[in-house]
């Protein structure tokens, strides 16, 4: 089962990876019961290791291909824990059954949703 | 019956979640289903059949988990059929929506996302067999984002419901 999530080297968007105010994660493939484990690491550690200076997390999902409730449940509970530091977690770019899951799952509040990984920078930090 | 039917005999063990989303994908290929269709089920049958290997068979039963697919007047439905002790795993509370997000408990997100997906879901138990039913009317590529709240009745479509 393909999935794999990393923070994507500078050059490879196009647009500027150090923002001060965002951390960019590229999560590609099937995120479900077998591979929400792995992200939830990646994750956590990603909400560690910002806590000297918080930055809200921005995922580019634009190659995620599946999503289900196992992988919504590490997303809202990554959320959780980044709005203890005035962070926010949001999915970028990522496929319309996809966001429709988000918004149905009654998550919308705590997962946020942009186009892309730019329009999130922009409706955050404007 | 002429209608396209297609059916799978799943193991009780969780690599078979994998064969599972394949013959979704299949079917739906098969039978021009939309991407956002084929999603609906794969999430929904997924779901279901994890819960019928962790909770009904206990990980280690020898007996089956049969998935049937058909497609009839632009509704699809699937049938799952297990042995497993009688449970409806649509009788739990629904998720309380109007709770904060803060409070609002994580569990049950399954299955509330399985009745959201579908326009209509029903159980039965019959002769040793726990009997799901799921109907779903055919969304285009371009039918937009509405997914219906709530289980509504199948449109056009009165000769195949299994009402409990």
């Amino acid at each position: 089962m393909h999935f794999k999530i990393y923070i994507p080297p500078p050059d490879s968007t196009g647009c500027e990876i150090a923002n001060a105010a965002s951390a960019v994660v590229v999560a590609e493939g099937v995120l479900n019961s077998h591979t929400s484990a792995e992200a939830q690491r990646f994750l956590q550690k990603q909400v560690q290791l910002d806590v000297t200076a918080p930055r809200h997390v921005l995922i580019d999902a634009a190659r995620l291909e599946y999503l289900n409730s196992s992988g919504l449940r590490v997303l809202a509970q990554i959320a959780r824990d980044l709005r203890k530091t005035g962070r926010k977690l949001a999915l970028c770019g990522a496929a319309d059954p996809l966001r429709e899951l988000v918004e149905v799952s009654g998550l919308a509040g705590l997962i946020l949703k942009y186009e892309s990984v730019a329009a999130a920078r922009e409706a955050l930090f404007e | 019956m002429s209608e396209p039917k297609a059916t799978i005999t799943l193991r009780s063990d969780l690599a078979e979640i994998e064969r599972l989303s394949e013959f979704i994908a299949e079917f739906g290929e098969a039978h021009g289903l939309s991407h956002k269709d084929i999603f609906a089920f794969t999430l929904s049958l997924e779901e279901l059949v994890t819960n019928v290997i962790n909770y009904g068979y206990k990980g280690d039963s020898e007996l089956p988990i049969v998935v049937t697919m058909s497609v009839h007047d632009g509704t699809v439905c699937a049938t799952l059929d297990d042995q497993a002790p009688p449970f409806d795993p649509f009788s739990r509370k629904e998720v309380d929506t109007t709770l904060s997000v803060e409070d609002r408990p994580i569990g049950g997100l399954g299955i509330h996302l399985c009745k959201k997906m579908m326009d209509t879901v029903a159980y039965r138990f019959t002769e040793g067999h726990n009997l799901v039913h799921l109907h779903r009317v055919l969304r285009g590529p371009s039918a937009g984002v509405a997914v219906p709240s709530g289980s509504a009745e199948v449109p056009g479509d009165g000769d195949d419901n299994d009402e409990p």
